[in-house]
């Protein structure tokens, strides 16, 4: 790693927050239809916390880092995502 | 010098990770994640005071997978200087040094250290991650907010138009000069790709849209940076010892007030004010056409 060699404030170690899980600041999830998407991979630009990844010709959302903003549904040109809610019944139960 | 030229070229590497502290939709996590697809690792980062130093964690986790150094609030480019300097005199040539400050960082309170280091030459790359706004401290107005902005110190909206930062640092001649958007990922890492090869001062300004300053919704943080070229008020250009060359033109146009009328921000704005910025955006489209 980079920072092995080159001068660094000496605190927390590289890449420490990716152990973050988002999922309890996410309302809604993407819900992707690989049967419209057409790889073009622009959702994996848009998408401020790297929770899409083109893996062997499919787009996964890692939901550890998504926080549910809705830019790559809006985004995709073939609207391909669909937002789904988290929450299910007037009274805000998870449903998971 | 090679650029990539589609997205499939670009590395799903993060150098930025997942799990950072930004609010959901966030503009300015969003411009560090596509520049440091082409800065790449061999990159030291020095962000002084704004949303950005706090997104990318503190000293206990974070963010970031090359060395960042969190700065006072006026020096980034001066720490940025010094970071090269120490580098030089032990002799390692191959790294980005990179001072990523907001438009409070870049065009008030970092400005002394700003003019400074682009006079002085420095080897370094600024850049102006601009949300029009100090998004950091709730969200008040500074030089580079529009005219007629509603912001919590301007409630009735801002009295005083925009100060045209790229014309001052494009003043200082630098080595490279560059616009860039979050919604035109590829010409952003590419501008960045160049600045990388180029030695001497450089500084690249991103329109990075907050939702909460510009009153929309977080989903809407990429369409608004695209609609600010497509009505031409952002326009998206590089200038190499001195000549401008627009890299982008919007394929589709739309008239400002489009743009203008989808963000909470702009609530109070007069018919006038809308009609000298219409004029000034059809002006910019007219020289691309010339
Ligand atoms: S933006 Fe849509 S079509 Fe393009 S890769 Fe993503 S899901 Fe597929
Ligand atoms: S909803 Fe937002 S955070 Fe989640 S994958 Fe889409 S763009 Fe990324
Ligand atoms: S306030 Fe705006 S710029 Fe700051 S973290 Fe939130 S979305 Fe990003």
């Amino acid at each position: 790693m980079a920072a092995k060699e080159l001068p660094v404030v000496p605190s927390a170690r590289p890449g420490t927050m990716a152990a973050a899980d988002m999922s309890r600041l996410r309302e809604q999830r993407p819900v992707i239809d690989m049967g419209k998407c057409n790889l073009c991979r622009e959702c994996l630009l848009y998408c401020p916390d790297a929770a899409l990844r083109e893996d062997k010709n499919e787009i996964k959302v890692y939901l550890q880092f998504c926080k549910g903003c809705g830019i790559c549904a809006l985004e995709c040109p073939t609207q391909a995502i669909t937002m789904v809610g988290e929450y299910a019944g007037n009274r805000g139960f998870i449903d998971k | 010098m090679e650029v990539y030229k589609t997205l499939a070229e670009i590395p799903q590497d993060e150098l930025f990770t997942g799990g950072h502290g930004g609010c959901r939709g966030c503009g300015a996590a969003l411009a560090v994640r596509q520049a440091m697809k082409a800065l790449g690792p061999r990159t030291i980062i020095n962000i002084p005071a704004s949303c950005m130093a706090t997104i990318g964690g503190s000293g206990l986790t974070t963010a970031w997978m090359v060395p960042f150094y969190h700065s006072l609030f006026e020096c980034a480019p001066a720490v940025a200087s010094g970071i090269r300097a120490a580098l030089d005199i032990q002799g390692i040539k191959d790294v980005n040094v990179v001072s990523w400050a907001g438009d409070a960082g870049t065009a008030d309170i970092g400005f002394q250290a700003l003019t400074g280091a682009a006079e002085r030459q420095e080897n370094i790359i600024h850049v102006c991650y601009d949300n029009e706004t100090y998004m950091n401290t709730g969200g008040q107005a500074g030089s580079v907010t529009p005219y007629q902005a509603v912001t919590p110190d301007t409630p009735t909206g801002k009295p005083t138009p925009r100060k045209d930062m790229l014309a001052i640092m494009a003043a200082h001649r630098p080595a490279y000069l560059a616009t860039a958007s979050v919604a035109y990922p590829l010409d952003l890492i590419q501008k960045f790709q160049k600045a990388k090869a180029i030695q001497g001062f450089r500084y690249i300004h991103i329109l990075a849209p907050c939702f909460r300053g510009w009153g929309i919704r977080e989903d809407q943080t990429v369409q608004l940076a695209r609609m600010a070229v497509e009505c031409g008020l952002w326009q998206l250009y590089e200038e190499v010892d001195g000549r401008r060359r627009v890299t982008v033109i919007p394929e589709r146009r739309i008239p400002v007030r489009e743009y203008l009328k989808l963000q909470g921000r702009f609530k109070n704005i007069d018919e006038a004010t809308v009609a000298a910025l219409q004029a000034e955006a059809d002006r910019r489209f007219r020289e691309v056409q010339s």
